[in-house]
Parts: structure tokens; sequence; C-alpha cells
């Protein structure tokens, strides 16, 4: 099996960049400090600036997610589903549901070239694979592992550490560190 | 002798379209047949005496644009205004759209309560505010959506209030539907759209308490109390699989008035989902928006192939024909269709973005600084929701403990390096919470159909056939100039006669010139009644948005 049981070695492997390690509690909206308005009625002139899309060429395309607890890797019999939550400006929202299984399904289903998915499966595995810029960890607010099992838990990740597996590629990986 | 031919012009041209617009006309088939007549042509004149108009329709309307900001007038816009409906001098208002220039914002003021402003974007800049609120309303997720009964606002866990613009303000905000089944955490969004047989609906994205995809849609019924036939709704179940992880929508949904397809997500990055609104059946994964594959090498970064079926925006958007419009770091977006301009507000606190649209749809290249710009927000505030009036103006809202509504036009249309102009129009109470339309910009066109008495109109002479009818009308202020996305027909008729049929009217000239109106049965027939018909061409919502409208003729 390409996924999970690999993934200890990834986090041995991964180097480039180093570890970044951070946690949930300033993950919350930015709040407005501005502001003093135009008096109604009177138009302004927003002015053109630079562009900060060059700036995005240097972030990763591919991410690898792992979701670990007490330093285990989860089990598919624990009946855990991962629940990804966002900080809306409505309050924090359930961005995904997604069962172990179908996290790591996601290494089948998503749109990454082949080349780097067999490279990736071949060396590193993962308990998910978002591609193509589909993972953005800077949405993520608060990560938590539900059981349907009667008994078992919930787990919350208090950090996730964050390593580039591929700079050449693009790829990083996250570890989600759970409670 | 012959007597000379007679103008008649003014006067009294009964008004009655805003009763008459109730009582929809008969539909009886149109003529394509064309009227080709020397006298029906006003260059051809020859020693007809033009039709005497108050004005010549190059000279009407007043100063200024009636969009406030003291801006110079567009010479392409058309004048503002005839003048206020004048029976004596035959001026009608003939509106086409539903929503005229009036911005609705839907706002938490205080714990579950839900504030509805409705603002009038008014020639004299004063942009006099009305207010409804209810104490009592779910705390979140306010949706909104304007209609041809007013606003609706879906509220998080399936409940629906709606405003009339005509009430008074003492008026509480009704609460018109509370979806059974809905589950708590259920966001609720609404669009308007009509069937293929052309009745207008409510459409509503929910979830149910079993995790399943719900669409409902309700008839639009003005003359109930709750603008909608209650009795008639039907709710559909498109399932619950999950699609890239993501099993729910109705937090953010997208019109595609074109094809009929509603589109639905859940908040950034997830999936999302659509639906068929003629046939209220899901679409198959392997159905996209038209833009499906594009790719814009130099907006790569900020947007997505719409084919991945992924919404990387907080609400999701698309432009006038359907096209999805998603990205990293996107709130929302909309599209003006005048200058064809889409306008995207993203999660940076300073930073809109304006784009051409065609970069979204068919273009592989796009320069910055040409066909799109990134203008500083600092002055004004973080943009959070965009709708559009579609006509070269946008309306952007600052969200905050009160919010702040502007008014977004290019500076200069052909050269976006001049910036974007914004002029605050309101500060109203409490956080706004709404995401798509808020203007009725996005909506259809409305059925007009009017008519005229012409033995009323001063001049006019019974018993003397008409030799030639004339018309000319105006667009909303800064809206365009030229007649698109409408059909007009008309016929005439004597009183007491039985009305034969519609027969098109085109080409329409362009806002304030004159069109002949050559339909056989108006033109060398003795007759003092005309009938017109205006209807939207499709579907879609890039139609022109018609103002006012003057008849004359001669004799």
């Amino acid at each position: 099996m390409p996924f999970g049981s690999a993934s200890k070695v990834l986090l041995s492997l991964v180097f480039l960049g180093g570890a970044l390690l951070f946690t949930f509690h300033n993950c919350g909206p930015v709040h407005i400090t501005h502001q003093s308005f135009p008096p109604i009625g009177e138009e302004v002139t927003l002015p053109v600036m630079g562009s900060v899309a060059q700036e995005k060429g240097a972030e990763a395309v591919h991410t690898l997610v792992f979701v670990q607890a007490a330093g285990r890797e989860l089990r598919e019999d624990e009946g855990y589903r991962i629940h990804f939550y966002t900080q809306s400006d409505e309050g924090e929202e359930l961005l995904w549901d997604l069962s172990l299984t179908e996290l790591r399904e996601m290494f089948f289903s998503t749109s990454c070239p082949q080349r780097l998915k067999k490279y990736l499966e071949n060396a590193f595995g993962g308990d998910g694979l978002f591609c193509n810029s589909s993972f953005d960890e800077t949405l993520i607010s608060r990560v938590e592992a539900v059981s349907e099992v009667p008994g078992v838990r919930p787990r919350e990740a208090t950090s996730a550490q964050v390593e580039f597996v591929n700079q050449g590629d693009q790829v990083v990986a996250i570890s989600y560190l759970l409670e | 002798m012959k007597s000379p031919k007679r103008s008649f012009f003014s006067p009294s041209a009964s008004y009655k379209w805003p009763l008459l617009a109730l009582l929809p006309l008969a539909v009886l088939g149109c003529s394509d047949v064309r009227f080709s007549q020397k006298t029906g042509d006003p260059s051809r004149l020859g020693d007809i005496p033009p039709p005497t108009f108050g004005e010549p329709p190059d000279q009407v309307g007043g100063p200024g644009d009636g969009s406030g900001g003291g801006r110079t007038l567009d010479p392409n816009d058309p004048p503002p205004s005839f003048g206020p409906p004048n029976f004596g001098d035959g001026i009608f208002d003939f509106v086409s759209a539903v929503n005229r220039a009036n911005v609705w914002i839907a706002s938490n003021t205080a714990s579950n309560s839900l504030t509805v402003s409705h603002i009038t974007l008014d020639e004299e800049g004063l942009y006099p505010v009305k207010s409804w609120s209810t104490p009592s309303a779910p705390q979140l997720g306010n949706r909104t959506y304007v209609t041809e009964v007013g606003l609706f606002v879906g509220k998080q866990g399936g409940v629906i209030y709606r405003v009339d613009p005509d009430w008074p303000t003492d008026r509480e905000v009704q609460k018109v539907w509370e979806i059974p089944d809905a589950r708590s955490r259920t966001r609720t969004c609404l669009t308007s759209f009509r069937n293929l047989a052309g009745q207008s609906f409510l459409g509503v994205a929910w979830e149910n308490n079993s995790n399943q995809r719900m669409f409902s849609r309700i008839p639009l019924d003005p003359a109930s109390p709750t603008g909608l036939n209650l009795e008639a709704i039907e709710s559909v179940n498109i399932g619950g699989e999950s699609r890239h992880g993501n099993a729910y929508w109705s937090y953010g949904c997208f019109t595609d008035r074109e094809r009929g397809f509603f589109w639905g997500g859940w908040n950034s990055n997830t999936s999302f989902f659509g639906i068929n609104l003629n046939t209220l059946t899901a679409l198959e994964p392997s159905t996209h928006a038209p833009n499906r594959g594009h790719v814009n090498e130099d907006l790569a970064s900020v947007f997505d192939d719409p084919g991945l079926g992924r919404d990387r925006s907080y609400a999701l958007s698309g432009d006038n024909s359907g096209n999805i419009i998603s990205g990293p770091g996107l709130y929302t977006a909309v599209h003006d269709s005048r200058h064809d301009l889409v306008y995207m507000t993203t999660f940076s606190s300073s930073r809109l973005r304006v784009v051409r649209r065609a970069c979204f749809v068919n273009r592989a290249r796009c320069a910055e600084g040409v066909d799109w710009v990134e203008v500083n927000m600092s002055d004004v505030g973080r943009g959070g929701p965009l709708s559009t009036l579609n006509d070269g103006r946008v309306i952007m809202v600052v969200r905050g403990n009160s919010s702040q509504v502007y008014v977004l036009r290019p500076n200069q249309p052909s050269d976006l390096s001049q910036g974007i102009g914004a002029t605050r129009i309101a500060e109203v109470p409490g956080n706004a919470y709404m995401y798509y339309d808020f203007t009725g910009g996005s909506l259809y066109s409305r059925d007009i159909d009017l008519a005229v008495d012409l033995s009323q109109i001063k001049g006019f002479q019974a018993g003397r056939p008409v030799t030639a009818l004339y018309f000319s009308w105006l667009a909303q202020a800064g809206g365009p100039s030229a007649w698109q996305g409408l059909t007009l027909e008309a016929r005439c008729y004597s009183a007491g006669q039985t009305p034969g049929d519609f027969a098109a009217v085109q080409p329409v000239a362009n806002a304030g010139q004159v069109t002949s109106l050559q339909v056989p049965s108006c033109i060398n027939q003795a007759v003092n009644r005309l009938d017109l018909r205006l209807r939207g061409s499709s579907s879609g919502t890039d139609f022109t948005r018609t103002n006012q409208i003057r008849i004359s003729g001669v004799q």
C-alpha cells in the first residue's frame, strides 16, 4: 500500500526549506483596523498598483497531506473522518469532510501529473494528495478527526508541519498532528 | 384640394401601461412582414413635415448622467431623460429592467436581527435609503436575490424572507418560507429564473438533514401576500455524493441563464455541483461551464479552469454568458456587460482586480495594465460582496460593524490604467451578509405591454390615416445606447376592433434617435390605438436597460 506507511519515511526524508511549524491559534480572519471613508457622494480614484500574481510563482503547487495521532498513523478501522475547517467571514466553516479512505483515494482521483504521482507513490506515499494548488493551507483554520465508531474520541490537530518535498516540482508535505 | 399632412404629438396618449402591464396582452403571434413605404422612413420624408416633439431627440434631457460623482457625460451615453413621465408630452416610462438603479443591502444589525436597506441611485446624488428590519432571524448566511416581487433573503437553516420596495418602513421584513427538513447549518442560496414556458420562479438551493443537496423552485406570484405561490413548490434531491472531498452546496451559487444551469458549491476551495433549472435534474460531472479548459497564461495563478469542478473563490461567480470565474485568493467576482469587465474582490485587504472578460473565456494572453489591473483599495476599505447594474457600474460593499456601499466604474473603460472611480453612496447599519445579486442587474428583462390611445395625442385627427409613426427611447443613466437583447413588436387598430397580429419592429435605432414603426397595421391605416410589446430575446441578462419612450406620428 503506497499510503500512510511511508509517512514516517517521508518525514525523515524531506529536507528542503527546513521544517516550518505553526499552530492554529492565529489562523482567524484578519480584522479590518481601517478606516476612514470618503465622503458620501464624492468620487475617488482607486489607483492601479503592481500585480501580486508573479509573487505566487514560488508557492507550492502540489500538496501531500498527512494526519497523524500521537506519532502514529490513523487506522481506517477506527472510523475517523477528517474535518478541515476554514475561518470564513461568517465564522468557522467545515471545508472538507473526508473519511480516511476518501482522503487516501484522492491520491488517485486528483489531477496530478502522472509522472509526479508515480514519483510520490514510490518514494513517499501520504494520506492525501492535492494537486494543482487544490490545497491551500492558509485557508485551514482547524483540523479535527471525528470517529464514527462509538467510544472513539475526536482528536483535534494542535499543529501542522510544513516541509518541502521537491522544490522543482513545487511539492510540499503538510502533517497535521492530532492531540 | 388636398389637405396638408399633419403631425400629431405630445398631449395625452393615455398613460395606461402600469395597469396594462399587469394584464398581459394576448399573444397573437407576430408577423415578419417588413413595411417599406416611403412615408415610413424618416430619411425619405421629402416634403412631409418631420415629426415635431417638444424638443428634438438629440437635445432632450438635462445635464449630467444621473449617476452621481460629477463625471462628464460619456458622449456615447444617451441623454438621461425626456423629462418626467408626462402624458401631455407623450412620454412614457418604459423600463426593461426589473430593478432600475437600486441597491439592496441585507445586514445583521444585532444578534438575530436582520435589516434590509434599499438605496436609490438618484440623479441628484442624494441616494435616499429606505429600510426594514426583523428582530428575530437566523444569525448567519444571508443570500440575496432581486426579483419582480422584491428582494428575497435566504438565511441559514433554510429560512427565506422578502421585502417589497413599496412597503412602508414600519413594516417588518416578511418571513415567507421556512423549509421543512433543512439542516440547521445549511445556507440558503437563492436565484430567480424563467423556465422555457416563460414562468418566473424563485430558486432555492439548500441541504436537508440527510446531507442531501436539495433544490426548490417556487413560482413568483405578484398577487400573493408572500409574492410566491407556496402551494406549488417543487423540491428535488440531487444527491449527496462527494466530489473532490466535498458533498455540500448552497454556500455559494451562480446561475447560467443561457443554458438554464444553476451551480452551487461550499465556501472556498471545494467542488461545486449543478442542476438543470428546466428539468430539475442534477447535471452530470461531465457537464461544465462553457469556458471549461480555458487557460490564460498571464492570469494562471489567479484563475482556475472551471472544468476542474473546483471553486476556489469564497462566493461562486461567473459572467453573463454562463462562464464560471474562480481562482485562489478570490472573494467573489461580478461581470459588467456594458464594458465587458469582471470586477474581483480578493482576500487581500488592499486589492481589487479588474479584468477584461475575454481573459477568462477565449484569450490566452492578457497584459497587465492593459487587459487587467489591480487597484489600491486602501482609501475605501476591503471590498467584499459585488453586484452589477450592467450599465457600466458595479456595486461593492465593504463590510464591518457598519457597511459601506460604493459605486465603481472605470475612469476610462478603454484604458484601465486610469484607475477605477469609487463613489461611496451609503453607510448602512450592521454587517452586510450578501454575496449575490443585490441590484437586480443579473435578472432577465421585464415584459412590457404598453397601450397608447393615439386619439388622445394633441394634433391627432380622428379618421385620418396615419402615414408615419415614430418612437424614440432612452436608456437608464449610464446604460448602453444600442438596442440589444430585446424584441419590440407593435400593432395598430381602431377602438372597438379586434386587434390584429403584432409585427416586429426592427431595426431599432440607438437611444435618443428616431425609429419608424413600419408596421402594416399602423401605416396608411385610419387607426387610433397602438400596442407595443417588449420582450427579452433570450433568457440572458445582457439586454438594453430602457428607461423611457416617446411616440409621435404624421397623418
